[in-house]
């Protein structure tokens, strides 16, 4: 019985000891495929980084050159524009001068014709408003002086009118002012009794 | 009774009107019982000239019964409304004094009362308006002053 126990023990230790073994050897074998994927991924990693390196370098030195180019092209353009308008302005100048000059020599040409026109009609007029004004200071010597005259005198009148008028207003307003203060009540009784005596020899009591 | 002094009573046309009104008053109550003259009369004008007027209808005979004391306060009143007035128009407002000495002017130069009617303008400055039936006399210190003002300014 112990023997069988033994042979049972020894079996089972044995089928461990094999499943070890294995395991280990499955974990060399994956190992050594884990190496070799790592190493080409690697390689295949640097492969593109070269290569892009390499793009990124012809794509620089492309830019460049158009850069270069491009500025090249800039600066002749600029100068040929500033060119181009240094020129539109000396022609501008130059015909803006030239119809300056035309119009002044027209104009004055215009000015002493008119001028000479003018000069003319200018003499009639002046002798024909000469003879209107002879006429309309005579006119007013004769109908309009006397009547003004009239109506001055009439309008001096008035206003001495107005004056006198506001003369005694005053003059009575104050008076009318002063007398009612000044004047006592017996003062007032005597004056008009002497009113009455008067108006009794006036007849009004007759 | 007319020519009769009752300036005692009224010297101008207020008064007046307001003497016949009482005096009407008075006439109104005669047959009233209990009806005394003399009780009536200083009642509505004071004691003195409650004597007065007794003294006037004593003077106009023995009157002692009601209808014929009636019929001489409606003579007084008749009598009173018939006196001339004269319009002054004068710068004040008289006093009772002043109103007094007028009246007196009045009765002694025209003898008889005459009522005095005021109307005040002050513009006047001072003497009198009069007038007195239909006759008009300007004695105002205004119209003699616009006279000399007048002569003055011509005279500039």
């Amino acid at each position: 019985m112990q023997i069988l126990s033994l042979v049972v023990d020894a079996t089972v230790i044995l089928f461990a000891v094999y499943f070890f073994l294995r395991i280990r050897s499955k974990e060399k074998e994956l190992q050594q495929k884990e190496g070799k994927i790592d190493s080409e991924y690697h390689e295949i990693v640097n492969t593109a980084l070269a290569r892009e390196r390499k793009i990124l370098d012809d794509a620089t030195n492309e830019a460049d050159k158009i850069i270069s180019e491009a500025k090249y092209f800039n600066r002749g353009s600029t100068e040929e524009v500033n060119k181009a308008l240094q020129m539109m302005v000396v022609d501008v100048q130059r015909e803006a001068t030239t119809a300056a000059s035309n119009f002044l020599s027209d104009y004055q040409a215009s000015l002493n014709q008119v001028s000479v026109k003018s000069l003319g009609g200018f003499e009639n007029v002046v002798k024909e408003l000469e003879s209107d004004l002879r006429s309309q200071v005579k006119n007013f010597n004769e109908a309009l002086l006397p009547g003004l005259e009239k109506e001055l005198a009439e309008y001096k009148r008035i206003r001495m009118e107005q004056v006198d008028k506001s003369v005694r207003r005053i003059v009575q307003i104050s008076a009318q002012e002063i007398l009612n203060k000044a004047i006592s009540l017996d003062d007032h009784e005597e004056l008009v009794i002497a009113a009455l005596e008067r108006a009794k020899k006036e007849g009004v009591f007759d | 009774m007319y020519g009769q002094d009752f300036s005692d009573f009224f010297v101008t046309k207020l008064q007046a009107n307001d003497f016949c009104g009482r005096i009407s008053g008075i006439s109104q109550q005669v047959y009233e019982a209990g009806f005394d003259l003399s009780a009536r009369l200083a009642a509505e004008f004071g004691v003195v000239k409650r004597d007065k007027l007794m003294m006037l209808l004593r003077e106009d005979g023995d009157l002692t019964d009601n209808r014929s004391i009636q019929k001489w306060l409606e003579k007084i009143i008749s009598q009173t409304k018939l006196l001339p007035t004269v319009t002054l128009t004068v710068a004040f407002v008289p006093n009772d004094k002043n109103l007094k000495h007028i009246s007196n002017w009045l009765l002694q130069n025209l003898n008889k009362q005459v009522l005095i009617e005021f109307n005040e303008d002050r513009s006047i400055l001072a003497g009198a308006r009069v007038n007195y039936n239909g006759k008009y006399s300007d004695q105002s210190v205004l119209t003699s002053y616009q006279k000399v003002l007048e002569k003055e300014i011509k005279a500039t």
